[in-house]
């Protein structure tokens, strides 16, 4: 018996901080250390965050589902009925964007979701079929020192 | 957003009292942040100790506040959790920004 736990938003920012208690409680169950607890968070937060502001372009009233499985570690599974994301930019992406410190002004603000996300996790697939978006992330329990 | 304004020697020191800088709290930090540079200190310190959770929304807007201050003026953090600090440093911004240990190391050390 797969022990599992469906979450589910409405698109709204505010509501991501919910996504992430509760998963600091699976963390917690799945074994995972604090700090692989912080990187779940982040990654998942991050991914949920992209699907209201891109895939539903920041529009309330769309449901965002995130399912957790307890397993080797945490496998967290997000799922939307959104626009669709490219498979290419989560291939392409790197958390570490190209800048010049020096060059305040030129800095960039935005677009480090996706390599954070592929950066904090073991694992991130994207599948996209029959209107349905999912993004599957696998952060493993570290093997007993 | 919660945020508390403290004038020390060195520059102002804006606190954060909420747990969590993200995509719902980022607009509403942007606007403090503005309007607390417009008292013109040439150095700015981010206390993040209370701060539990900052996504890549709420770093973009720490960029942008320092964009704000423009030439001369600079934005120092203070206090940031194990999480933060990774943020920082998976993102490279820990080259832009001085990361200090607590508020009076970011005033002693101003920008780093």
């Amino acid at each position: 018996m797969p022990r599992r736990l469906d979450l589910a938003i409405d698109s709204r920012a505010e509501l991501v901080g919910l996504i992430g208690a509760a998963l600091r409680g699976l963390c917690a169950e799945a074994g995972l250390s604090a700090e692989a607890a912080g990187d779940v968070e982040l990654a998942v937060c991050e991914a949920v965050t992209n699907v209201i502001k891109h895939g539903h372009g920041d529009r309330p009233g769309h449901v965002v589902r995130v399912e957790a499985v307890v397993a080797e570690g945490l496998e967290v599974t997000v799922v939307d009925d959104g626009a669709a994301l490219d498979p290419a930019r989560l291939a392409a992406a790197d958390p570490a964007r190209p800048f010049d410190p020096a060059d305040i002004a030129a800095l960039p603000e935005s677009g480090f979701g996706l390599g954070l996300i592929k950066a904090l996790m073991d694992e991130a697939a994207y599948s996209s079929a029959a209107g349905e978006n999912r993004l599957r992330l696998l952060k493993r329990r570290a093997a007993p020192a | 957003m919660n945020i508390d304004l403290t004038e020390s020697g060195g520059g102002l020191v804006l606190a954060l009292r909420d747990k969590r800088l993200d995509a719902a709290a980022a607009p509403a930090f942007r606007e403090r942040v503005a309007a607390a540079a417009e008292g013109g200190h040439r150095l700015l310190v981010l206390d993040l100790q209370h701060v539990e959770f900052v996504d890549s929304s709420g770093l973009g807007a720490i960029v942008s506040a320092l964009k704000r201050l423009g030439p001369g003026r600079d934005l120092a953090i203070a206090g940031a959790r194990p999480a933060v600090r990774k943020l920082f440093q998976l993102t490279r911004m820990d080259r832009v920004f001085a990361l200090h240990d607590d508020v009076a190391a970011a005033l002693a050390g101003g920008a780093g």
